[in-house]
């Protein structure tokens, strides 16, 4: 979550693509060079070199960073399969010597489905000569999803025939992507502790990243300490020690008077109050009466002048009351002096958007 | 009444290979949607086999619910070709959502309309229209001249079409209960490297008239090849015996 209000809009995955985007331009992006093969010829390839000079300088003139970060940046790419790697599928590093990668349009779903639809195409291009991994997680598959083979076979078999519409180049390609998809979600069980590839694409602030969570961490520690029961003791006692469990019934789920600690607790974070079940609680009735405040508002805007109701409402020492802030209560007492059916309409509006401002938190944090 | 019921398990048999096959060609089309072979020709392509497989799931997915909702006795005998069936279409269903899923984020993130959004440039330049083609089941696809659909009225149809299969699965999931865990498919481990066809043998299906013409063509490609050469060989010769005896 922190990593996304760094970035400049939609999330680090928007700064990532942008960033390749960036790469694709013909004048100011990465060289790219025809890769020549026995029978075809496929355009797009590009260098190491040209990757890590066209990052450098992005860096520097574009982000502001070192161009020492452009080797990690270049690696994060290739490690995420932004860039995958032609000569050796499942070293997802990039080397130094002259190996050559190609850009692909990041992929990011991923589905038990179609794993075994890939590994049983795998299967009959390699007519039955897979992996022992492969071969493990195949029958793994078999058995989990046996309900569905049938159908993952004839979509594999469905999927293999429909792809030779394709040119030949582009079926080179196709398959090249679907194999690097895959080595990256499934890699090869030996070489598993060295490419480990982390699970989301990385933020192009990705140095400063650590440094966000270790002061956000630090933050919250700060901000707890007084309340934690180990760091700071706990009243009446600790009941581990002492054998009296009054701590427990005193911080119980829904108890009558909630202790100081917890009050102060949710003074934190709105998040720390609705997580709370008693915090719900005192929030709900709060609105209830924020809401009441608000139709005895609007029942009063509809109400002839001069009525009981009226009088009700304006007379000095009236019963109802509502929470508002200074300038709202500055506002609605001058319009006292001149009473009219929309004294209290800034009043209202005050309360509507509170309520507004609280449902969608809650929608936000529930979803 | 056995034969009728046969010929609705056959027909629905068909209907769902027929679906297999749009799906197959949808996801190979999503593949190359913000590559370097994107075009407004592909998208439109996208489109047309979107609408086939709308209209194909209609079908199926009243054909199977009236099919297993029958309690008749002869339904009852078919009743497990019928729930492989309900399976097999499921799992279309859950794909083709997937990867419309995909096509909506990829054409979001990468509009056509705006000149200097870049596609990446991944290697791919050849055109999909034989996909195309092979989904509709169309010998050939002959695109517009002028495409009377803009991208926002694109995307919002692509939008409604996910919904809508995202509510059929929901539907199909209350409507008939179909237990999974009692299905045992009927391919085993390996089955994909012998030729057979899935579930028995199948009706003339679009599938076989695609493979039997795929077959003549190829071998006409070979003779052509091979007369060639031979042209070449003899014109290798007469010029050599030219050469000497000249």
């Amino acid at each position: 979550i922190q990593a996304r209000t760094l970035t400049p809009s939609g999330g680090p995955r928007r700064g990532v693509e942008m960033l390749v985007g960036a790469m694709q331009d013909p004048e100011m992006g990465v060289n790219m060079f025809d890769q020549r093969l026995l029978l075809t010829v496929i355009p797009h390839a590009t260098r190491r070199t040209d990757i890590l000079q066209n990052n450098s300088s992005n860096l520097t003139n574009r982000m502001d960073f070192p161009c020492t970060e452009a080797l990690n940046l270049s690696n994060l790419l290739v490690r995420t399969g932004y860039v995958y790697p032609l000569l050796e599928p499942a070293n997802f590093s990039l080397q130094p010597d002259d190996s050559i990668y190609r850009f692909q349009v990041g992929s990011v779903i991923t589905a038990v489905l179609k794993e075994s639809i890939y590994l049983a195409k795998k299967n009959v291009m390699k007519n039955g000569d897979l992996a022992d991994y492969e071969k493990a997680r195949y029958q793994h598959l078999h058995a989990k999803i046996n309900h569905k083979w049938d159908f993952i076979i004839m979509q594999a078999k469905e999927q293999m025939s429909a792809v030779k519409e394709r040119r030949r180049g582009d079926r080179l390609v196709l398959a090249c992507q679907e194999q690097a998809f895959w080595l990256i979600q499934r890699p090869p069980v030996r070489l598993c502790s060295k490419h480990r590839a982390p699970s989301t694409p990385p933020c192009t602030h990705c140095v400063l990243y650590t440094a966000v969570h270790h002061y956000l961490f630090v933050r919250h520690c700060d901000l707890y300490t007084s309340h934690d029961p180990i760091m700071s003791g706990c009243l009446p006692s600790n009941p581990w020690i002492s054998q009296d469990p009054s701590l427990w019934s005193l911080h119980a789920t829904m108890v009558e008077v909630p202790a100081k600690q917890r009050v102060e607790c949710w003074a934190f974070s709105f998040r720390v109050l609705l997580n709370d079940q008693r915090g719900r609680q005192e929030l709900r009735e709060f609105l209830l009466k924020e809401f009441s405040g608000w139709s005895d508002c609007q029942t009063f805007r509809r109400a002839a002048p001069r009525s009981a109701l009226c009088r009700e409402f304006l007379s000095p020492g009236a019963k109802h009351w509502i929470n508002l802030d200074g300038r709202t209560m500055a506002m609605t007492v001058a319009g006292m002096k001149q009473p009219c059916r929309f004294v209290f309409e800034e009043a209202q509006g005050h309360i509507y958007l509170l309520m507004k401002k609280v449902s969608l938190y809650w929608n936000a944090t529930h979803l | 009444m056995p034969g009728g019921v046969m010929a609705a398990c056959e027909e629905c048999r068909a209907l769902v290979q027929a679906l297999n096959k749009v799906t197959a060609c949808f996801r190979q089309l999503v593949m190359s949607i913000g590559g370097s072979s994107d075009s407004l020709n592909l998208r439109e392509e996208l489109r047309r086999t979107r609408r086939r497989a709308r209209e194909l799931v209609g079908t199926i997915r009243g054909r199977l619910t009236s099919a297993l909702r029958d309690g008749g006795a002869l339904m009852r005998e078919r009743r497990a070709d019928f729930e492989r069936l309900w399976v097999a279409f499921a799992s279309c269903l859950e794909q083709l959502e997937a990867d419309m899923r995909r096509a909506l984020e990829l054409a979001r993130i990468f509009p056509l309309n705006m000149p200097r959004r870049a596609l990446v440039q991944t290697g791919m330049s050849g055109g999909t229209s034989g996909l195309a083609a092979r989904a509709l089941s169309t010998h050939s696809l002959r695109h517009c001249d002028a495409s009377e659909h803009s991208e926002e009225t694109d995307l919002l149809a692509l939008q409604k079409d996910l919904i809508e299969v995202g509510e059929t699965i929901a539907e199909m999931e209350n409507k008939v209960n179909v237990p999974r865990w009692s299905i045992v498919a009927i391919e085993e481990p390996g089955a994909e490297l012998r030729s057979t066809a899935i579930g028995g043998g199948t009706s003339a299906g679009m599938l076989n008239v695609d493979a039997r013409r795929r077959r003549t063509c190829r071998l006409s490609r070979r003779l052509a090849a091979l007369l060639f050469t031979m042209i070449i060989l003899l014109a290798v010769v007469l010029s050599v015996c030219v050469a000497k005896f000249a």
